[in-house]
């Protein structure tokens, strides 16, 4: 639907499926310096507050999805050193064991890449304009936000910046 | 006339993507929530602020931000995506 690419940022919104490989290939290809690359993967799960759910449905809202996942990988961006990035999420009509929503960092060390791979994902989840209804045997209905979210992503808050250290190590 | 836009539950509960408002502008965000409140008095806690997030030109407000003319003015529930 969207595609917003630079040379080493990739953030894109779409209906059709991803692939994990094309994505590896894009953080990784002619990359020498990257030494770490974690990769995360978001699936539609058969429970959650209700029993047996058979899919999801999932809202955006458009324009401000994209300012706000921009807004979030570049604060990812200042906070640790980051080589790639690539970030995914799906929209429309999904079933389980589909996937959602993928966020790729390649970097020249691991600590960054699983930081700032967790850093994207928990502001994602608090902030970006993205809405799930369940589908389950009994009818739909809209997913209430978690409090262990919100947290998680309050969590960052109050960590110090990386980017201040000056020693960093492997 | 202001253009308010709705999302997810809040559109669904409400039966309708949007409504435009006769409120005279600037306004406050939380003088369009009272507006909604009142507007929609059955649905009145879709609009609590501890509920629907205000965005103005795609932008996360907050109550005391200021709404103009031709602004784009959304509310909508918790965000639950990822």
């Amino acid at each position: 639907m969207t595609d917003k690419k630079s040379e080493n940022i990739k953030i894109v919104i779409q209906e059709k499926d991803f692939s994990i490989e094309n994505e590896y290939y894009f953080l990784s290809s002619n990359l020498p310096g990257a030494g770490a690359i974690v990769t995360f993967v978001g699936r539609v799960r058969d429970f959650s507050e209700r029993p047996e759910v058979t899919g999801l449905i999932l809202e955006h809202y458009p324009l401000m999805t994209e300012k706000s996942l921009s807004g979030i990988v570049g604060q990812a961006r200042e906070r640790w050193d980051i080589q790639r990035l690539s970030l995914i999420h799906r929209v429309g009509e999904l079933s389980v064991e589909d996937q959602i929503v993928y966020v790729g960092v390649s970097s020249a060390h691991r600590d960054d890449a699983f930081e700032a791979c967790r850093f994207v994902m928990d502001y994602l989840k608090t902030e970006a304009p993205f809405w799930k209804k369940e589908r389950t045997s009994s009818g739909e209905a809209w997913v209430e936000a978690r409090e262990k979210d919100q947290r998680a992503r309050e969590r960052w808050e109050t960590l110090p910046d990386p980017a201040s250290d000056h020693d960093r190590g492997m | 006339m202001l253009k308010i836009i709705f999302f997810a539950k809040i559109k669904d509960n409400l039966c309708r993507d949007f409504i435009e408002i006769e409120i005279e502008t600037p306004c406050s965000v939380s003088d369009v929530r009272n507006y909604l409140k009142n507007e929609f008095s059955d649905h009145h806690h879709l609009f609590s602020e501890d509920y629907a997030t205000c965005a103005i030109n795609h932008e996360i407000s907050n109550e005391k931000n200021m709404i103009r003319k031709g602004d784009e003015v959304a509310f909508f529930p918790p965000v639950t995506g990822g």
